[in-house]
């Protein structure tokens, strides 16, 4: 029995910048196979890559070689094929947290009323009720997040990029934005691509973890994380788990070396 | 406190010494935040209302004494009985419905236009980079230096006062917003386009409501440069209205009437910067966040 189509396949990605003459590697070419339903991140220090891989998958920057393939088609330079979560929240201030949600389906086309509809639901089950009709302003950390994923989630795309989405959080508020992140994964059923500097954040949330190193941006192995899901918190105080964490930050610590070398 | 002057003791002087019924005087510590303590509104108030009274006693006691040349500088008691004229057999209220028109027509002009033209600016880089020096160039002339023309243009009636307050308000109004244009979050943008967004989407829902506060930030500008426009266009050629009236009062030396009209202009102006401060603060409660 032949495994299903992957979701997600970048083949020969890779990014070079000539400025003044010079040549820039921002990505060494890779090559990336996401299975759908997977959640997989994608972990490495600033400068390997990661947000300019991103933004080739979105279609926001043409890469210097190779395809970005959805579901088989190629999809390369084209814009709104998958949904894209940037670290900041970018909710727009001068609409209700309502409005913001169903941004992403407005712009598809759907018609307000019907967009609002569905977003409502939405908000009240994953914990924003009683904030549709507030503003961003009056909303926590934590909870614009939370409103920009489900804005990501909205516009109904197979495939979900999170670039670093609880940087900026405290620890307990991301601690609680992962738990919650699950539930969601588990009930949405999308394909994601997850990027993250945190190492546990990483081994707790994927399936599979691809590692990068800087200069030059490149993959430099690819770690499958077989831990039985639902996983809960206690989870990253066993063996494997820890045994795991200490592999990546292993493979990290080394790609650091290289280029310091 | 008294005023003489004289040196003070140092703080420390008087440290651990005794004073008259024994007791040890304190150590000074240092210096304590400086304390503000606002008068009671009622004595604001009168305080205010006590100048301009006095003023205008002063006034008009200079001007019985004879202090003051009358004729060059009237006083309050004329320029009372000239205003109860003005007002009841004058052309009072049809002077100020006049320069109010023009007023507010170049306001509501200058300020759209401006806007739409500024947030033009986004569209297209290429015909931004071509208008730049034209704008540039408009906005150093002084506007009012072209009122001769412009009333030549367009005759003596309202659309030429409608012109040059309209002619004020569009420049400067394009340049702020094209500020708020350049203002709008790369991110968001990009945001956008990540879902896919055309950039007519783009300008809609996110350029023109991110330029609405700066443009509304500029409308007490915007009143005062519109109504200044009228005046000088009335200055150089009208029928009606306030300036013109100041303009004939002054050459037939009714020096009273000038005060009168000045006045009336004053109060005129400072409804409308009123009226304009609450428009600005009922929309920024609606809009900005």
């Amino acid at each position: 029995m032949s495994a299903p189509a992957p979701k997600l396949v970048l083949e020969n990605l890779s990014m070079v910048f000539h400025t003044g003459g010079k040549e820039f590697v921002a990505l060494e070419p890779a090559d990336l196979v996401v299975p759908t339903g997977k959640f997989i991140s994608l972990i490495g220090p600033s400068g390997c890559g990661k947000s300019t891989l991103f933004n080739i998958i979105a279609g926001l920057q043409a890469p210097s070689t190779g395809r970005v393939l959805i579901d088989g088609q190629d999809y390369t330079g084209y814009i709104g094929q998958v949904g894209y979560m940037l670290q900041k929240d970018l909710l727009l201030p001068w609409r209700s947290v309502l409005d913001n949600v169903a941004l992403g389906m407005e712009i598809s086309g759907v018609p307000i009323r019907e967009a609002r509809a569905r977003a409502l639901p939405l908000i009240i089950k994953y914990g924003l009720a009683g904030f549709e009709h507030q503003y961003p302003s009056s909303l926590s950390g934590g909870m614009r997040q939370r409103a920009a994923l489900l804005r990501t989630l909205l516009v109904e795309r197979d495939v979900v990029l999170l670039d670093e989405p609880f940087g900026a959080l405290d620890a307990q508020t991301k601690s609680q934005m992962q738990e919650w992140l699950l539930q969601i994964f588990a009930d949405f059923g999308r394909t994601v691509v997850f990027v993250t500097h945190d190492v546990e954040e990483a081994v707790f949330l994927s399936d599979e973890i691809h590692v990068m190193a800087s200069r030059p941006g490149r993959v430099i192995e690819t770690l499958p994380i077989d831990l039985p899901r639902p996983r809960d918190r206690a989870i990253v105080s066993t063996p494997r788990f820890v045994a795991m964490k200490k592999y990546c930050l292993d493979l990290l610590h080394m790609g650091e070396q290289e280029a310091a070398a | 406190m008294n005023a003489k002057t004289s040196t003070l003791p140092s703080p420390t002087a008087f440290n651990g010494a005794k004073t008259a019924s024994g007791a040890t005087m304190p150590k000074r510590m240092g210096r304590r935040l400086p304390v503000r303590r606002i008068w009671p509104t009622w004595v604001l108030l009168s305080v205010q209302f006590g100048i301009l009274v006095a003023f205008v006693a002063l006034w008009e006691l200079a001007a019985m004494a004879g202090f003051i040349d009358t004729f060059f500088w009237s006083k309050p008691s004329a320029i009372a009985s000239t205003m109860v004229i003005f007002f009841t057999e004058g052309n009072a209220v049809t002077d100020i419905v006049y320069t109010f028109r023009s007023t507010i027509l170049g306001f509501i002009l200058g300020t759209s236009l401006g806007a739409v033209l500024g947030m033009s600016f986004w569209w297209s880089r290429n015909y931004a980079l071509i208008m730049q020096p034209y704008v540039i160039c408009l906005e150093s002339i002084p506007k009012l230096a072209l009122a001769p023309l412009i009333i030549l243009v367009f005759g003596m009636g309202l659309s030429s006062k409608v012109a040059i307050a309209t002619a004020l308000t569009l420049v400067v109004s394009t340049l702020t917003a094209y500020s708020g244009v350049q203002a709008v979050d790369r991110d968001q943008e990009k945001l956008f386009y990540s879902l896919g967004a055309s950039r007519w989407q783009v300008f809609t829902k996110l350029v023109a409501p991110s330029c609405i506060p700066w443009i509304i930030s500029i409308l007490r500008v915007n009143i005062g440069l519109a109504l200044t426009g009228s005046i000088v266009g009335e200055f150089v050629a009208s029928q009606y209205g306030l300036g013109r009236t100041i303009l004939y009062a002054g050459q037939t030396y009714e020096i009273a009437l000038v005060w009168v009209a000045v006045i009336v202009l004053s109060a005129l102006s400072m409804i409308m910067y009123v009226a304009v401060s609450w428009l600005e603060r009922y929309l920024q409660k609606g809009i900005v966040r």
